[in-house]
């Protein structure tokens, strides 16, 4: 091995540095180690290459599930593919977090409302595949209020694929007797857009607003695009329906915010 | 002491050369996870652990790339100039301006922070290909000095005690970003904050009074840092932002330590041409897994913590480093997302530690293995006078772990060598550096029981798959915790998330550790710290001050994946300006957005419509 001196090293280290980046085009032949700008869109790591690595749903198995209403459809191909997604997961008999789940889930359907119009899937899975049927699924979603288009309650065939389908989007705990635990089942709020493959998972507790915010962010298809005045094409419908709601909450005079908030200005020099 | 051979040849078990453990250890470790999944569920090829489902490390032949030692930020003039009316927030130029503390009228900015010109610096984030590996080119972003050279790290800040400096960030990616200068004491529109995005295609001008908060009207030397580093810290992108090579060093020197490296304590900290200094190495530690394709492995669906099996240290996989019979100064950074490797040197010789997080140490200190968590940063000084010419040592992880739950514990036979250290040169240089255990450093000033006006308690908890922090989840329009500004709080930070580990961060300020599970901290923990390790069960006693500035700050677990999954909260620094009245209200539930339009960093009213659209 050649013997350099420290000195030399980092000079020559230092020096090959500070030289202007290589072309865009990849050569044929190896580059020696470093970093280098690349400017193809194809370059962002959000997009996959289409090439040996698998789209975060291909990991999903395409299992039968039987919805409310009584409709078979397969979980992958039918449900997530090429969509926007929010999933969530619950059991009838659950007398934990289920029922806040589906709560905070109706909000956010209604803050998304405009999605829907483009396709967002919304999928409460059962995890209790042995006891819930087609007619407890839809006797849930009529008690919560949340027979709403395009949120589907599904159950899988058994256990075992319902087991798969979770840990596939990686609703499972390390520990094996807590994840054979029912009662201790996952309440994040999994959502993605299947066609930017980008993906997120909130707790199924947070604030609606702070859910459908985080999705239309995670979601979104190109750069955020910033604002004019009269919100423009780079904005969703959805997320300008939701900030003239939040505004319209923050700006209520009976609400002691606001005033503080009125004060606060008139008195900054 | 006979040099080590080298550690890919003479293993009886078959190893992949990135790793020291095959994937049959890896499943048995796995254990019973695995053997009770697969018995119930024969069909499904379940995953027992994060290790066990990366794709395997491409073979290389390791310790054959040099360390690469990251550039340096350099100055250069800025147009608009910062603070000036094209460059307001919400200008064409500098969409998100530049922070308030940057005016001279405002209250918080001292006259001591303008003894010296502004250093002004430009950045870019780019997309960029990097190669961990030799040979394989990895689609990632890159921190660009002046626009023109990304790198992975990113380049170096060089920050000065009392050298005002603005960095213009530019970002060109279409992912929202955050810059975070982790462990410095700054505004809170240059905090990093995670929902003081800048935008694809926009700039924000960092403020960086690089002051030293006041103690007793005197400014408290004590809490200048030394090494820190800087990384996005975007909402809900954070993992995925540092996984793809967001992060980069910053280096600080003040006054005391400049007489420590003139009184050669420690060494030069740029050599003669503003460069890196020749004995003082930043090494990044980051574990990184790549798919068949050479992409970087990324998982948005695991809220555990993403472990990996290559192992690269400033981006290059297990690289060699030739040094001179002398000391040195090796800046030790943790940059994993979420696993803790505790280092030795191979031939078992002991460190002398300098730091911890960003501040030096009253005294340095002998340790025998350092562990880093996530973010940690640790400045060690190794001494190679008295090894021969020509003696290989490495630096290694002891420290076993296959989830990103917690690590499995110190384990000697799984170690893996990070860097491969060759000594050189046939004159040893002994007393290069006149520093041993016991050296006074930084002398701490130490926060007393009498300055503390609250106590706090933060419990952190894992309710149903999801991370919280006192039983709730990260909203950026709810505060937390409003404090006082100037004033000193005694928190207890518990983890009870049934198992896991988790690197908790503050912002703004370090903190002092009071009580380690009841018993007083050991030396290197017992001055000043930012990341504290929360292991399972723990309980911490820290004190605190929050001074200087006002404004919103977060501090969280800095498991990156947890991170973005809301592991987070938010303190709402406010109070009162003795001579303007000036009065910073406090945030309640959003409205903080409407009173400091550009304290919060997005424009509000004329410039922009929907101001919550993206928090």
């Amino acid at each position: 091995m050649e013997r350099l001196t420290l000195r030399q090293f980092i000079e020559s280290a230092l020096g090959g540095r500070s030289k202007a980046p290589a072309p865009a085009t990849s050569p044929a032949r190896p580059t020696p180690t470093g970093t280098r700008r690349v400017t193809a869109k194809n370059a962002s790591p959000f997009v996959n290459r289409g090439m040996a690595v698998q789209r975060r749903s291909e990991r999903i198995p395409d299992v039968w599930v039987t919805n409310q209403r009584g409709e078979r459809k397969r979980f992958r191909s039918d449900l997530v593919e090429g969509r926007k997604m929010m999933l969530g997961f619950i059991y009838t008999r659950c007398e934990g977090i289920c029922p806040l789940t589906t709560h905070n889930m109706r909000r956010v359907h209604e803050l998304l409302e405009d999605e829907f119009d483009a396709g967002l899937q919304m999928i409460s899975l059962s995890l209790d595949p042995k006891r819930d049927s087609v007619k407890d699924l839809a006797e849930y979603a009529r008690q919560h209020r949340a027979e709403l288009p395009g949120w589907d309650f599904v159950v899988a065939a058994n256990e075992e694929e319902t087991t798969a389908l979770r840990r596939a989007v990686g609703a499972y705990e390390i520990d094996p007797v807590l994840d054979q635990d029912i009662t201790q089942h996952s309440g994040v709020l999994i959502f993605g857009n299947d066609r930017t493959d980008r993906w997120m998972g909130l707790g199924a507790g947070s604030e609606p607003e702070i859910i459908a915010k985080s999705f239309i962010r995670t979601t979104r298809e190109g750069a955020i695009a910033r604002l004019s005045r009269d919100s423009g094409p780079g904005v969703p419908l959805a997320a300008q329906k939701l900030n003239a709601r939040m505004r319209a909450k923050h700006e209520d005079p009976a609400c002691d915010a606001g005033a503080l908030v009125r004060q606060a200005v008139t008195t900054k020099p | 002491m006979k040099p080590n051979s080298d550690l890919t040849t003479g293993n009886a078990i078959t190893t992949t050369p990135a790793t020291g453990m095959t994937r049959r250890q890896a499943i048995i470790t796995g254990g019973v996870g695995t053997i009770l999944a697969a018995g119930i569920f024969p069909n499904l090829k379940l995953r027992a652990n994060e290790w066990s489902s990366l794709p395997d490390a491409p073979r290389f032949t390791p310790f054959t790339q040099p360390l690469p030692i990251p550039g340096r930020l350099g100055q250069c003039s800025l147009t608009p100039e910062p603070g000036c009316e094209d460059a307001r927030c919400g200008s064409a130029a500098v969409y998100h301006g530049i922070a308030p503390e940057f005016y001279t009228n405002h209250p918080a900015h001292h006259p001591d922070w303008d003894r010296m010109p502004t250093a002004c610096h430009y950045m870019e984030i780019q997309h960029a290909v990097h190669q961990f590996v030799p040979g394989i080119e990895s689609p990632c972003f890159a921190y660009s000095a002046n626009g023109t050279t990304p790198s992975f790290p990113g380049p170096t800040f060089r920050m000065r005690h009392g050298q005002p400096a603005v960095i213009r960030l530019k970002n060109t990616i279409d992912l929202e970003t955050s810059l975070h200068h982790h462990g410095a004491h700054s505004p809170s529109h240059s905090d990093g904050h995670p929902v003081h995005y800048t935008f694809h295609g926009e700039c924000r001008d960092y403020y960086y009074p690089n002051a030293a908060p006041r103690h007793h009207g005197e400014q408290d030397l004590s809490e200048n840092p030394s090494t820190m580093w800087y990384h996005d810290h975007g909402n809900d992108v954070t993992a995925h932002n540092v996984a793809h090579g967001l992060c980069g060093f910053s280096l600080f020197t003040d006054s005391i330590e400049e007489d420590l490296i003139s009184r050669k304590v420690l060494p030069e900290v740029d050599d003669a041409f503003g460069n890196q200094g020749a004995y003082d190495i930043p090494m990044a530690f980051h574990d990184t897994a790549l798919n068949p394709d050479g992409t970087i492995y990324w998982d948005p669906l695991n809220l555990d913590g993403r472990i990996g099996n290559i192992f690269t240290t400033n981006g290059v996989a297990q690289p060699y480093l030739n040094v001179e019979r002398r000391a040195y100064r090796f800046r030790f950074l943790c940059a994993n997302l979420a696993r803790v490797i505790e280092l030795r040197l191979s031939n078992g010789q002991a460190w002398l530690q300098i730091s911890n997080d960003s501040w030096l140490l009253p005294k340095a200190v002998s340790v025998s293995t350092i562990r880093l968590i996530p973010g940690k940063r640790a400045d060690v000084i190794v001494d190679f006078s008295r090894m021969p010419e020509g003696t290989v040592l490495y630096i290694e992880n002891i420290m076993d772990q296959d989830n990103g739950r917690k690590p499995n514990g110190v384990d000697l036979k799984k170690r893996v060598p990070f860097v491969k250290l060759c000594v050189v040169g046939k004159t040893a240089t002994s007393n290069s550096l006149k520093i041993g255990a016991g050296t006074p450093l930084r002398p701490h000033v130490p926060i007393t029981q009498d300055e503390i006006v609250a106590t706090r308690v933060f419990e952190l908890n894992r309710s149903n798959g999801a991370w919280q922090i006192n039983k709730e989840f990260y909203n950026a329009t709810r505060c937390d915790a409003q404090i006082q500004l100037g004033t000193a709080e005694r928190w207890i930070l518990r983890n009870n998330s049934g198992g896991w580990w988790h690197p908790l961060h503050i912002h703004v300020e370090s903190h002092q550790i009071q009580k380690f599970n009841g018993r007083a901290p050991k030396a290197v923990w017992a001055a000043k710290t930012d990341v504290s390790p929360l292991e399972d069960g723990t309980e911490i006693e820290i004190f605190m001050k929050f001074r200087t500035f006002c404004g919103p700050f977060v501090f969280h677990c800095h498991n990156n994946n947890h991170e973005d999954h809301r592991m987070m909260k938010q303190m709402e620094i406010c109070g009162t300006d003795p001579v303007t009245g000036l009065t910073n209200p406090p945030m309640l539930n959003g409205s903080y957005y409407a009173v400091d339009p550009e304290c919060c960093g997005i424009p509000q009213a004329d410039i922009d419509a929907n101001p919550q659209l993206f928090s």
